[in-house]
């Protein structure tokens, strides 16, 4: 049974009638075109589909659309400002660490969430925890640690 | 699958609709075991009803002797929760460890329980907390957490019709220490081989007043080793002790071969794991002043 589902997408209202059983992944992608946001396990278990809501990282596969409804809702394509790639995305390409990039986008989200509710930066142990949950089948962890470190040595100096 | 899905902001409006469906609502709390099951389309169901939105549910406060945390407080605000980590520090430590973070995030203490996997982190350190389940529905009870399940992936709490609004645990008294671990195949993201919450009460001549030793992985539910608990209680904490107790547990556990392990391993590995609870327990209780 169709709904009218509203919240606000990557800084825009959202007002459209989607049925009820959908998940927030097939929302963003099937009636969005919002197609940044991976389909990767759809069980939950490989982060491909992560998205930030309301400053939290969630995974959009085992989140139904109305659930979060109202709320504020940041996918990959929200990262970038005025066609500029986020610091965050710049740092993963500089080091290397896209390979297929399939699993980047959700890993994006969730460094981007920890790194804004920490108030210093991370620590290694803190960015493995952050991405602890986002599979990547190429194998890209340590490049992912390694452009984060490089970013917030940056930022510092 | 599901058909409709319904928000409600009161524990009144969602008890309403469950009834209104009369057995073919189900409630929801962060959907994480729930909506794969829904998915596979093994199950459908007309109504999700989601305690996402039900504010007094996600409260965690003192209320005299106990602690409440509400059912729909989510494992990574339990992990946070200033009261939990003074109060009972292996809750925090197992809701630290389930999953990852967008699994935190989403997943309820009250849906760690109902859920019935047997060995979720959550329901083994709520079990060796003596936690209690205040359950609302047609008839409200209260159930000890480990009368909560009723078989194998099964829950004594009927989520078509009743729903855990709170979890009650008694405040420990004297010198307390407690302390969860686990054994995964990895770090995040797996759920465990084996994992264990051990709670220890000195009193002021650093006698055992009271312990709890629990186990996950080894039965279809978080199981109390009570011969383990005998032989500490009443007795002088020492390491001698703790180390003889371990040394005794594999003959009282009946773990089973799974794809996650073999029976065999899971008794090896229980006594280093007790262990490691139990010496962290007692260190932390010997620190504490009564
Ligand atoms: S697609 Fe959502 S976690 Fe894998
Ligand atoms: S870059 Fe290929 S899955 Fe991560």
């Amino acid at each position: 049974m169709q709904k009218i589902w509203s919240g606000t997408i990557n800084g825009k209202k959202i007002e459209k009638s989607i049925e009820q059983s959908m998940t927030l992944l097939h929302f963003l992608r099937d009636e969005l075109s919002l197609l940044g946001t991976k389909v990767g396990c759809e069980s939950g278990d490989c982060g491909a589909c992560a998205v930030i809501i309301d400053k939290k990282l969630f995974n959009s596969c085992i989140t139904p659309a109305f659930a979060v409804a109202g709320c504020e809702i940041t996918t990959i394509e929200g990262l970038s400002e005025n066609g500029q790639l986020h610091p965050i995305q710049k740092a993963l390409l500089d080091t290397g660490s896209f390979q297929c990039g399939y699993c980047m986008p959700g890993m994006c989200m969730a460094l981007k969430c920890a790194m804004d509710a920490a108030e210093h930066n991370l620590t290694e142990e803190e960015i493995r925890e952050a991405i602890s949950g986002n599979l990547c089948r190429c194998g890209s962890y340590s490049l992912v640690v390694e452009a984060i470190s490089l970013l917030q040595e940056v930022k510092k100096s | 699958m599901w058909n409709e899905f319904e928000s409600p902001q009161s524990v009144q409006d969602a008890l309403v609709i469950l009834e209104k469906h009369g057995g073919n609502a189900r409630v929801m709390g962060g959907g994480t075991d729930l909506l794969m099951q829904l998915k596979s389309k093994r199950q459908t169901v007309e109504c999700l009803v989601s305690t996402g939105k039900i504010a007094s549910m996600k409260e965690i406060r003192l209320e005299g002797e106990k602690l409440v945390i509400g059912g729909a407080a989510c494992a990574m605000q339990v992990q946070k929760d200033p009261l939990v980590r003074q109060y009972v520090p292996m809750l925090a430590q197992a809701c630290a460890k389930l999953g990852a973070p967008q699994i935190r995030n989403a997943a309820t203490l009250a849906g760690n329980v109902v859920t019935a996997k047997p060995a979720a982190d959550s329901a083994v350190a709520l079990t060796a907390s003596d936690a209690v389940l205040e359950i609302l529905g047609p008839t409200p009870r209260s159930i000890p957490l480990i009368d909560a399940y009723a078989g194998l992936m099964q829950s004594a709490v009927d989520s078509t019709k009743e729903m855990v609004v709170a979890i009650e645990i008694p405040l420990p008294t004297g010198r307390y220490g407690s302390h969860f671990a686990r054994i995964a195949s990895r770090r995040a993201a797996a759920l465990p081989i084996l994992n264990a919450a051990a709670a220890l009460c000195l009193d002021d001549d650093g006698n055992i007043t009271k312990s709890r030793v629990v186990v996950g992985g080894v039965g279809p539910s978080p199981q109390r080793l009570y011969t383990l608990e005998d032989m500490l209680q009443g007795q002088r904490g020492t390491i001698d002790l703790i180390e003889q107790v371990c040394g005794a547990s594999p003959d009282h556990v009946h773990p089973r071969d799974s794809i996650r392990s073999s029976a065999a391993a899971r008794k090896g590995l229980l006594p280093g794991l007790l262990k490691k609870c139990l010496l962290s327990s007692f260190e932390m209780a010997t620190k504490k002043e009564g």
